[in-house]
């Protein structure tokens, strides 16, 4: 009988034990939310809130009057002021190319957070070259086809990462399209169409394939152009080219693969987890830097 | 001395893939040799050491591997002994678990040319003893195994939806599982049964996975106790059974919060530039893969038996309940937001059971 006497009173005890499945929802230490990506052209701008339980059903705010603080190697730090609605910036200070910094944010609540990170020397473009092509589709027949080569040259010996952009006259970001095994062969299933090719608003990507050589990147970008390549080569664009570093990078494919994931509908799918750089809490903080090349009526800047 | 060969082809249309995946044509041959020998070294000390010799041909990649093993018996009295075990093991099929919200499905793919076959290396140590005239036997045994060249889903994947490969879907890491079991058995009388309790740790590490964090595998049950007992009395037996096992992890946001909207805004006041971002929409956030456990698993199951002769035959007439305190247990999760509201509900299929059979064993001598 003894052995009764024990599996009773082990089992009573392990059914008392049992955790209710939605507590794990609801207590949860809530943690800061920190946008912290930074640039040389601009002064340090961070946006701070904070997370909650799924299941909680209050509101999401911004954490006011936290201790926020930028330092550098050599430990100087610099302490960002309030501005309201969450945003912590120093109208005096810009972030350097190459210095490793550290964020450091504290709030009565909530656990300390900490990340670093840099910004990447900028990658110059050297050259921009591109042909206009009218398209004969009677379908699309208002179309011109701009081809755009975009010549830069990647430093050996490191993994470095890019984003590339193309601006429109009212410095909205326009939609192109590419072929470019750079960018295809990273791209998310949903960015690429039918035709096999890219079509987004900026593509990320990684220099795998052309470590240490000069590139030739290739994008499309159609513009009206009415029977007549003449309107075409009126358009002006910017090609922006982002030297991004690993951590945005991998911020930012997270993005893309979650809307990819969220998009199939697919309830079989493993969840994209997105990419988190910050000790404790949540969010990002990454550096980057910008190179431009514009072309105006056809004539690189 | 105990020699053997083992030849295995599988070839054409498997049945392994032909479902799901596009490159179903899986041609592979499988082969090992193998040699194990007892040897005693002395009346309290024995070792069983052996080896076996594993090839597999898929496609055009041939792999060879050498997979030793061997136990040592320790003898400490009477009717205590201590063993200790090492074994390397190749596995050509991988399994590719797929879990989104608790259900899960299993599929087994071919070692190829991308993905390689499994290995694993393990040790074992056990503490045996006969106790009461063999009345009982109590063992208490640890293990820990390290794993190589597993496979598991990308993120945003599965074996659905895709006319893509499925090799093309996953990515290799590497696992570690180590546990600790303990067994009580009695042997003889009208009471029998044993009661076991299992404390089991598996983790995944894959670089690609969950942020390059380790994280707990899909089948992993943190606890889990077995119980059986039976009491026979003339032509009856009593049947009592338990069992829990702790919950099966599953990957869900345990979070939520504002992320930021993308590019960002170029600004430019009082001759200072900003480059800011503004707060977007509320999205869920999974901390790590696998890190929400389901509720646990418990059942208790009873029968009685008749046993009678019948018509030349040994009858048996059984009936019984499964799941006698009828439990619920945790199936799959249905997660889901309506109205900006998040709700997650656990969904089990079925609770009690009741059953009847009748058996007939017939002896024609």
């Amino acid at each position: 009988m003894k052995i009764y006497s024990l599996f009773l009173i082990l089992s009573i005890f392990i059914i008392g034990c049992e955790n209710s499945f939605e507590n794990q929802f609801i207590e949860t230490e809530n943690k800061l939310v920190v946008q912290g990506i930074f640039n040389p052209d601009s002064v340090w701008y961070i946006l701070l809130s904070h997370s909650l339980g799924l299941l909680d059903t209050s509101e999401i705010e911004v954490v006011e009057n936290a201790t926020v603080l930028i330092s550098n190697e050599q430990n100087k730090y610099d302490t960002l002021l309030y501005k309201g609605e969450g945003v912590y910036f120093n109208p005096g200070s810009k972030p350097l190319i190459n210095k490793p910094y550290k964020l450091t944010v504290e709030k009565n609540g909530f656990k300390s957070i900490t990340s670093k990170s840099k910004i990447p020397q900028p990658v110059a473009i050297d050259s921009v070259t591109f042909k206009v092509e009218l398209i004969n589709d009677p379908f699309r027949d208002y179309v011109c086809i701009i081809k755009i080569n975009v010549y830069f040259q990647d430093k050996a010996n490191e993994s470095n990462y890019y984003n590339i952009r193309i601006a429109d006259r009212l410095d909205s970001y326009a939609e192109f399209v590419s072929s470019d095994p750079v960018i295809t062969t990273e791209a998310p299933s949903n960015l690429i169409y039918p035709d096999g090719l890219y079509h987004g608003y900026g593509a990320i990507f990684s220099d795998n394939l052309f470590n240490g050589k000069s590139y030739a990147l290739n994008l499309s970008f159609p513009v009206l152009c009415y029977h007549d390549t003449t309107a075409a080569v009126d358009s002006s664009l910017k090609v922006i080219l982002g030297s991004i570093s690993e951590e945005l990078y991998r911020y930012d494919k997270s993005w893309e693969g979650r809307k990819n994931w969220l998009g199939q509908h697919n309830p079989f799918a493993k969840p994209v987890l997105i990419y988190n750089n910050i000790e404790n809490g949540i969010g990002i903080f990454a550096g980057y830097s910008l190179s431009e090349c514009e072309v105006s009526k056809w004539i690189v800047r | 001395m105990n020699p053997g060969i083992e030849v295995i082809k599988i070839s054409g249309d498997s049945e392994i893939d032909t479902t799901f995946s596009p490159d179903s044509e899986q041609k592979s041959f499988d082969y090992a040799a193998y040699m194990e020998n007892e040897i005693s070294f002395t009346d309290n000390f024995k070792s069983n050491a052996g080896l076996r010799l594993s090839g597999f041909r898929a496609d055009d990649n041939n792999y060879f591997y050498i997979e030793p093993r061997v136990s040592l018996l320790y003898v400490l009295e009477k009717n205590w002994s201590v063993k200790a075990a090492y074994s390397r093991t190749t596995q050509f099929l991988h399994m590719l678990s797929n879990s989104g919200q608790g259900v899960r499905t299993d599929l087994w793919v071919p070692a190829t040319s991308k993905v390689l076959p499994e290995k694993a290396d393990q040790i074992a140590f056990s503490l045996n003893a006969s106790l009461f005239e063999a009345e009982y036997d109590f063992t208490v045994e640890t293990y820990f195994k390290k794993m190589q060249n597993l496979v598991e889903y990308k993120e945003g994947t599965s074996f659905y939806k895709s006319s893509e490969s499925w090799q093309s879907k996953v990515t290799t890491g590497e696992g570690t599982a180590w546990g600790l079991e303990i067994m009580l058995r009695k042997n003889k009388g009208s009471l029998k049964g044993w009661l076991g309790y299992t404390l089991s740790n598996s983790e995944r590490d894959f670089k690609e996975l969950n942020r390059g964090k380790p994280y707990p595998f899909i089948y992993e049950q943190k606890h889990t106790i077995n119980f059986l007992s039976t009491y026979s009395y003339e032509n009856w037996d009593f049947s009592l059974s338990w069992i829990f096992h702790s919950g099966l992890p599953a990957t869900l946001p345990r979070y939520k919060y504002v992320s930021f909207e993308t590019p960002e805004t170029r600004w430019s006041s009082g001759g200072i530039i900003y480059w800011y971002f503004i707060f977007g929409d509320i999205n869920e956030y999974i901390e790590s893969r696998n890190d929400v456990r389901m509720s646990s698993y418990h059942r208790m199951d009873a029968s009685v038996s008749y046993h009678f002769d019948f018509a030349y035959g040994e009858w048996s007439l059984k009936g019984g309940y499964f799941n006698l305190y009828n439990r619920t247990n945790p199936y799959l999760i249905n997660f889901f937001k309506e109205n900006d509201k998040y709700y997650i509900k656990e969904i089990g299929l079925l609770s009690g059971i009741p059953f009847l059979s009748l058996t007939c064993k017939w002896n024609f001598k």
